[in-house]
């Protein structure tokens, strides 16, 4: 092991101080504030809303949950995050598989046409006209549907890349085992490029979670919203109470915070991957 | 190439592949087409209203009837295009520099810096309005300290020198990310010749590290700047435009879907915001490519 890697730098004491005091201010105070709010009555946050709760409010969070609906709003999020995710990883794999190995005609164009996809704007403006056209506008499943492109496409770089490690001698063995290809496909090569699908599903599932202008443009109905757009109504309606706001923040934020730091790796090469398209 | 699956095997490969083709062209090719067609049409967003080709006139709306509101426009996009490009890339520098160190709690702070990766900007929206609230907030009570007050979001001066601060805060762990990769490759050699060379801390990043990581340059400003001349989520939570934070994007989306919805126009807007987001990257390109030419011989 070499020494030089191992020692703590000359001035570690001085990076310590003006390293911590930056991130301390700017990324660590702002979430404990929050914190600290969330747990302090109306009162007490129109006083003293630097000290510390007293007494505790745990309330807030139970007020925020029922008045801002949360409840069906998670489910909301939930079902349009699994579902797409999972219906778009399917699909980049069946597409990136035969592209990948050109097993059939013109895999070269379309490979470069669905790299070009990464690039595409989002274009708003005619996705809002063809989901009326198409019965997409204001329900579910159409919701879910106009959120497939931009995760499979994604998906589809990836997969591509992963595949092409995958030795083709694999595929003339399963071939003359007389495998099915659909079963092929699912048993044997979808497995092998498990990192792929984990970088797919957390940057499709971080897109979809945090979408706010996609609820905007494509769906009416409150109850149909997800926990983005939920949240932002109940910030509408409820302006200047933020003991409850800040309550409603902590839970929506809470579901991405702990994946986080449980699987901090794979959301950082998700994210940072991701970054192509934004 | 050869297929090794024949018959009906090879008939399955279509089948599966149909479905991921229909969904990329109905949803990722002829939008990208539709909007330079939806722009020559009066298009609204009411139901039932009929549509017709009105040739340039959305364009002569925007460039004359409307010429101050697209100049507004235009100098508040370059506001923040610029202001996040400039100051996220040189926060990041300086990040990636010490985080790259050795000293306790390294991990920690990256950690942090990170997190917002995963918050949506409904979430970081709603905390800085929160902390920044002109009564009762953190930095109200700050200010109040010094005896003075400020609207924030609400100041026609201070809304978008805080809307591209929290642009940036939201962004710049991923712009640190990919400079702490960058330093990674730096061989360490050269910084240890630097220090015997007895050459200060800063003096070495400058020169002998920030050459070294041209291509993270490269990666992290057009990534800024074509993300920046398109984002607008995070400034139609903070202020909806309003207070000279009305960027190409904003205009384009509340000509489109508040009020009666405009899409024509509204398309109109989303072609020129298009073409410069194009222009200014393929500037950039050029521009930073030879840059890391002329870097490494």
């Amino acid at each position: 092991m070499r020494s030089s890697q191992d020692k703590l730098e000359k001035n570690w004491v001085t990076l310590l101080i003006v390293v911590g005091l930056v991130v301390v201010v700017f990324y660590f105070g702002p979430l404990l504030y929050v914190v600290n709010i969330s747990l302090q009555s109306q009162q007490q946050f129109l006083t003293h809303a630097m000290s510390i709760p007293h007494p505790f409010e745990w309330s807030n969070f139970v007020q925020a949950w029922q008045q801002a609906s949360m409840g069906a709003y998670f489910l909301n999020s939930i079902l349009y995050t699994i579902i797409p995710t999972i219906v778009a990883l399917m699909l980049s794999v069946c597409l990136a598989f035969p592209i990948s190995r050109r097993y059939i005609h013109a895999s070269r164009k379309i490979h470069a046409l669905l790299t070009s996809g990464l690039f595409f704007p989002v274009a708003y403006i005619p996705l809002f006209i063809e989901a009326r056209m198409l019965h997409l506008y204001d329900n579910r499943p159409g919701y879910m549907i106009l959120h497939l492109q931009d995760a499979m496409v994604f998906g589809f770089f990836l997969f591509v890349g992963y595949f092409r490690t995958i030795p083709r001698e694999l595929d003339e063995s399963a071939v003359i085992d007389g495998c099915n290809y659909i079963r092929y496909l699912a048993t044997i090569i979808s497995p092998l490029a498990k990192p792929a699908f984990a970088t797919m599903g957390i940057y499709a599932a971080i897109q979809i979670w945090n979408d706010l202008i996609g609820p905007v443009v494509f769906l009416a109905t409150p109850s149909l919203f997800p926990l983005s757009r939920g949240l932002f109504v109940f910030y509408g309606t409820n302006a200047g109470e933020w003991t409850l706001l800040a309550a409603g923040v902590l839970i929506a934020a809470a579901p991405l915070v702990i994946a986080f730091l449980l699987l901090q790796r794979y959301f950082i090469e998700g994210a940072t991957a991701g970054a192509l398209k934004s | 190439m050869n297929n090794v699956f024949g018959g009906r095997q090879r008939s399955l490969i279509y089948l599966t592949m149909a479905p991921g083709l229909l969904v990329f062209l109905l949803f990722g090719v002829i939008p990208s087409v539709a909007t330079l067609v939806i722009s020559f049409t009066d298009y609204l967003a009411i139901p039932g209203v009929p549509t017709h080709f009105v040739g340039f006139a959305n364009y002569i709306q925007l460039f004359v009837s409307n010429a101050a509101g697209l100049k507004e426009s235009l100098l508040d996009t370059l506001m923040f295009a610029g202001g996040v490009t400039i100051f996220q890339n040189l926060i990041a520098l300086w990040l990636a520099n010490a985080l790259t160190k050795k000293f306790p709690g390294v991990r920690l702070f990256r950690t942090l810096v990170f997190m917002p990766i995963v918050l949506g900007v409904t979430v970081i929206g709603l905390m800085w309005s929160l902390l920044l609230a002109p009564s009762g907030g953190p930095a109200a009570a700050l200010l109040g300290l010094f005896g003075t007050s400020s609207a924030f979001f609400g100041s026609s001066k201070l809304a978008m020198p805080l809307v591209i601060f929290v642009q940036i805060w939201a962004n710049l762990g991923f712009t640190t990310v990919v400079y702490i990769a960058g330093i990674h490759t730096v061989p360490r050699e050269l910084d240890e010749a630097a220090k015997i060379d007895g050459a200060s801390g800063w003096k070495r990043f400058w020169r002998v590290t920030f050459p070294m990581i041209a291509p993270s340059v490269t990666v992290n400003v057009i990534l800024a700047a074509a993300g920046s001349l398109r984002t607008y989520d995070l400034i139609y939570v903070l202020t909806d435009g309003a207070n000279h934070t009305n960027t190409l994007g904003m205009y384009m989306f509340n000509t489109a879907f508040q009020g009666s919805g405009d899409l024509g126009l509204g398309a109109a807007i989303g072609m020129l915001q298009f073409i410069i987001t194009i222009i200014v990257v393929f500037a950039l390109q050029r521009y930073l490519t030879h840059r890391e030419e002329a870097m490494s011989s």
